[in-house]
């Protein structure tokens, strides 16, 4: 036994476990079948991003050329349209309170625009302009109010906004490169959020200081989402170097990787369903591919899309999730 | 952002040379076209078969990864050159070169391709497509000072291949079309290496650190020492205990009642499941007994806690706890504004609807409200939050209120999706009132309440304040 400098014994290290020996006695899943319910048409070019409302059938995606559009997923119907003033809309989000949208991209802002159904207002007259980066938005998301967004940039930073004046609450300094992803944490107290960058680092910041409290260093290329398991207590990464991770916030590290040597193209767009046990993860080859996330195998493989999945969210009840890729088409799954 | 890693193309690269090896690569044959043998000519099938093989992957996956290559250029198709897909019949395709294979560090050169098509002129001329001729001018434009260099290459080189056997010619030919097939995408084919938007910051590049991020990166380790960590045996197990509780409520694993929405057509499961309904499910009011923030997330949950809470006369606590959270997540402006109102209603000695907390973080809160922020009622929120948890959450989960809801609660019956029996498609599906008009009304709503309740304590004092002024003298 080793002693400490302040005279305590240092005990050996316990052994690191993964996430699949602690599930051993954990039932194996049965048979899988998820298909395509819905596709949605109406871009006219790469979607980059969507988000879900919380009716849990509304959606809004945003694609390269600008164009931002509001769905009724479930009837596929078109409700809300506007067009940015700028290419590659990376970032959008829907308001908790389902009346607003937030987006962005190469203009280096996030703006909010108030869904009207007025036919004689026009959209984008009411847009509010309310985060200002250096470099392109690469994610954004509304806290548990309309009143508050969170963003990501390529200059490095995240950022805290005041929705109605525009300003700025707190920003997050620590990133050594583009910041590309963010989720806010869903856990009792709040408070907190992850961020993954081409740093190949994920970040766990505490929103009241802006201090990070905890980082996670072991993929092999940048991070391009990550997701907070439902518990709040790990989160998951979905990494060009082809794997997905998961990170245990109370151990304080890795604790399982999802990866296949046939899977050699990044994932762009990882999300959990509702119970935590699946992974579902999109990839630049096209395919989806869905984890055992106690297991750390791979359950399935859904093909359909002809271009990258480039984005990927769990319906806000788990009874579907809904893929944008880069082929124009936005597909829910269950 | 870059489309393949290194890692990756290493990888790919050794499957496209362990292909190749005589002993236990693909099976080649000779292929005829027109008077030339084709040699080294791979089936579509026997590529698909050895994937498979050496993989150990679903045939599906086999497919798509066969096709992947292809679309690369790593192995191209010889008689439908611009179908770059992977066909599992009889289908012929080669190798390409390793000269041509895709490489991040070593974009196509337009000077290359100047060449290429100058070349495709020289040996036919109109041969070039339209979108050919569009690059073929615009380069003629771009790099006009090359130009002589251009032609004497294409010259050259039409040359040197005139000297050629016919089948190293025709091979050459497929191989260099394939290649810019790849990295000069005609219209309307997918363009494989498109990879987005370039990185604004070089990782790798070596940065100057300031003074400010030591300082941050000095705070940080000082916390991360002091941090407890749980073992991860420890943690885990909390995962997976999680993972099985919510097994059930997991509608794409258990599936869900009456249906899933998505795969009925049937929206049901919504209008049971409605923020505020009258009657809710079983599924859901048990899940309120899961742990506390099952219970205080939910709408409905609030509503039936706060009717247990108000039986045992501590409704304020959970009125206070939603205010902090409106005070949170709110405008900035109204911040200050807000802070007073809840010290006012909640926490000010008298006040109409008094919290009982400790007398330490009464302290350090009523401090903070010298100069309120956000945050400022963080402590007095997680001593209350930590209140209704530990003492009161227990007693409702055994409560009549409780209880009542569970026996009221709903279990829908299951709907079996019909056979598609429908002559013109889907059935008409049941759009939903959007949020916006939802909120309308909601706001109305209250509206009417608060104009239809007297608050009675202003009544009163209003009341008193009149008779008071009768007692005055006049002046």
């Amino acid at each position: 036994m080793a002693t400490r400098r302040d005279g305590s014994a240092e005990e050996f290290p316990e052994p690191l476990f993964a996430v699949h020996q602690v599930a051993e006695r954990v039932e194996a899943l049965g048979q899988f079948v998820m298909k395509t319910r819905r596709t949605l048409k109406g871009h006219g070019n790469k979607v980059l991003c969507m988000d879900w409302c919380k009716d849990k059938r509304r959606i809004v995606s945003s694609s390269q050329d600008g164009k931002v559009i509001v769905w009724d997923s479930f009837t596929t119907n078109k409700e809300h349209a506007v067009t940015m003033p700028c290419t590659w809309v990376m970032a959008c989000a829907y308001a908790p309170s389902g009346c607003a949208i937030a987006c962005g991209g190469l203009d280096n802002k996030c703006s909010v625009y108030p869904l009207t159904f007025d036919k004689n207002e026009n959209m984008a007259a009411k847009k509010k302009s309310v985060a200002m980066h250096t470099n392109y938005l690469s994610a954004c998301s509304f806290t548990n109010s309309d009143m508050q967004i969170l963003t990501a940039s390529g200059d490095g930073t995240c950022a805290l906004w005041d929705v109605e004046s525009g300003q700025l609450l707190q920003s997050f300094h620590g990133h050594g490169a583009d910041v590309l992803c963010l989720d806010l944490a869903p856990s009792e107290t709040g408070n907190t959020f992850v961020s993954g960058g081409c740093d190949k680092k994920a970040m766990v910041w505490d929103m009241r200081s802006g201090q990070c409290i905890q980082s996670f260093e072991t993929h092999d290329s940048d991070i391009n989402s990550v997701r907070y398991y439902p518990s709040g207590d790990a989160f998951a990464s979905g990494s060009d170097d082809a794997t997905c991770r998961l990170y245990d916030l109370r151990a304080d590290r890795e604790v399982a990787i999802y990866s296949k040597e046939s899977i050699i193209f990044g994932a762009s767009s990882v999300d959990f369903s509702l119970s935590g046990r699946l992974l579902f993860a999109g990839y630049n080859d096209y395919t989806i591919n869905v984890w055992d996330v106690l297991k750390g195998s791979r359950v399935s493989i859904l093909f359909g899309h002809e271009n990258r999945v480039s984005t990927l969210r769990v319906s806000p009840d788990g009874t579907a999730f809904c893929s944008g890729s880069w082929d124009h088409t936005l597909r829910i799954w269950a | 952002m870059p489309t393949l890693l290194d890692v990756m193309r290493n990888f790919v690269e050794a499957l496209m040379m362990e292909m190749q090896n005589p002993d236990t690569g693909i099976k080649t044959q000779t292929q005829r076209v027109l008077i030339t043998n084709i040699p080294h000519a791979v089936a579509g099938n026997d590529i698909f078969q050895w994937i498979l093989q050496r993989l150990q992957i679903t045939e599906e996956e086999a497919l798509h990864l066969g096709d992947l290559f292809v679309k690369y250029g790593y192995i191209y198709p010889l008689l439908d050159p611009k179908n770059l897909t992977l066909k599992t019949d009889g289908s012929l395709y080669r190798f390409q070169t390793p000269y041509f294979w895709p490489a991040q560090s070593w974009p196509a050169d337009d000077t290359d391709y100047a060449i290429y098509l100058a070349k495709k002129n020289i040996k036919r001329k109109g041969i070039l497509e339209e979108y050919e001729k569009e690059h073929y001018n615009m380069l003629n434009q771009k790099i006009n000072y090359k130009w002589d260099f251009v032609i004497m290459q294409a010259k050259e080189q039409y040359k040197a291949g005139k000297e050629r056997k016919k089948a190293d010619r025709y091979a050459l030919d497929c191989q260099e079309r394939a290649y810019w097939l790849v990295n000069r995408t005609p219209p309307g084919m997918l363009d494989v290496l498109e990879y987005g938007l370039d990185r604004v910051t070089d990782p790798n590049e070596k940065k100057k650190k300031t003074i400010a991020v030591y300082r941050r990166e000095i705070m940080y380790y000082q916390q991360a020492i002091m941090k407890t960590r749980v073992k991860s045996s420890v943690s885990l197990e909390g995962l997976v205990k999680y993972s099985e509780q919510f097994l059930s409520n997991d509608p794409i694993l258990s599936g869900c009642l009456p249906s899933n929405p998505w795969i009925t057509d049937d929206p049901d499961f919504w209008d049971l499941n409605a923020k505020l309904v009258e009657v809710p499910t079983r599924t859901r009011v048990e899940r309120w007994a899961f742990n506390f923030n099952e219970l205080i997330r939910d709408p409905k949950g609030r509503q039936n806690f706060q009717l247990f809470l108000r039986k045992e006369f501590s409704g304020e606590n959970l009125s206070f706890w939603e205010a902090c959270e409106d005070l949170k997540y709110g405008d900035q402006s109204k911040v200050k504004e807000k802070a007073e109102e809840i010290y006012k209603l909640f926490l000010a000695p008298g006040a109409r609807r008094w919290i009982n907390i400790d007398g330490t973080t009464m302290g350090i809160t009523v401090k903070g409200l010298q100069h309120p922020h956000r945050y400022v009622l963080d402590a007095a929120q997680t001593h209350i939050y930590m209140l209704m948890k530990k003492d009161s959450y227990g007693r409702y989960l055994k409560s009549p209120v409780y209880k009542e809801m569970l026996a009221k609660a709903v279990v829908p019956q299951e709907t079996v999706k019909k056979s598609s029996t429908f002559l013109f498609g889907r059935r008409q599906l049941r759009s939903s009132p959007s949020p916006i008009i939802l909120r309308q009304q909601e706001e109305e709503a209250k509206a009417r309440e608060a104009a239809a309740t007297v608050d009675i304590t202003q009544v009163m004092s209003k009341l008193d304040r009149r008779s008071q002024l009768k007692k005055e003298p006049p002046k």
